[in-house]
């Protein structure tokens, strides 16, 4: 099963929206994936890498990070939300 | 879960100030303890929270670490001329803020459907509207029944 890494600045409130907008995207489009969630001062490149897609409230300026970041703050926010869905999609799904 | 609402004096232009305001609030009801509001200000600093939401509007959640909270609350302030907020998606990028919703969870998970449910009446223009046009209790009132708490 792919892994999505969700992660904010601190891993409690923003974070947390986005995991569960997600999971009831993945369902809605029966795709089976872990979704774990943490925040951006807790994570370094090796736990970003150990995931197949991170979904970030914000932009990640790491050149170590291999796996895809998406940038996720239009699931709090409407703005580009079905871009960003379809990102999801065609990461988990290729 | 405790709502309090307050208009912002029109000299507070900076997110710093808007802070000490909104915590100032939560301080006085001792929903936090002091180090709330600076650690909320020294979060923004590192991961901004300002929003530009589908209907235009900028809408700022400053929060911080649980543990610092004591009762679970949020501290809306409203501002007519807007304060300047680093984006969350991009701390390079600023959005005026006309609502910031200082929020107080002293739990991470627990409240989860009533953030799911507050961000989806983030991008409900006419919840958004109400909130800048009545007056402060029909506001703590409004977001009290929406939210259904």
């Amino acid at each position: 099963m792919k892994k999505i890494l969700v992660v904010c600045g601190n891993g409690i409130a923003s974070s947390s929206i986005m995991v569960s907008i997600l999971q009831d995207y993945l369902k809605e489009q029966h795709i089976e994936a872990q979704v774990d969630k943490s925040s951006l001062m807790a994570c370094n490149a090796d736990i970003f890498n150990s995931y197949d897609l991170v979904v970030s409230s914000t932009k990640i300026d790491n050149p170590d990070i291999t796996t895809k970041v998406i940038v996720g703050a239009g699931l709090l926010t409407g703005i580009g939300e079905d871009a960003i869905f379809e990102a999801v999609k065609q990461s988990l799904t290729q | 879960m405790h709502i309090l609402v307050h208009d912002l004096d029109q000299k507070i232009t900076t997110y710093q100030d808007a802070i000490l305001e909104s915590g100032s609030y939560l301080l006085e009801k001792n929903y936090i303890t002091p180090d709330y509001i600076s650690a909320c200000i020294n979060r923004e600093k590192q991961y901004p929270t300002g929003l530009l939401m589908n209907n235009g509007i900028g809408i700022a959640i400053p929060h911080a670490n649980y543990q610092l909270v004591k009762s679970d609350s949020i501290s809306l302030v409203r501002s007519t001329k807007g304060v300047i907020f680093g984006q969350m998606e991009d701390a390079n990028l600023m959005v005026s803020c006309q609502l910031i919703f200082n929020l107080a969870l002293a739990t991470s998970d627990q409240h989860l459907s009533i953030l799911k449910r507050l961000f989806t009446l983030f991008q409900d223009e006419s919840f958004v509207n109400k909130c800048q046009q009545s007056n402060c209790q029909q506001t703590q009132e409004l977001i009290i029944q929406q939210l259904n708490i």
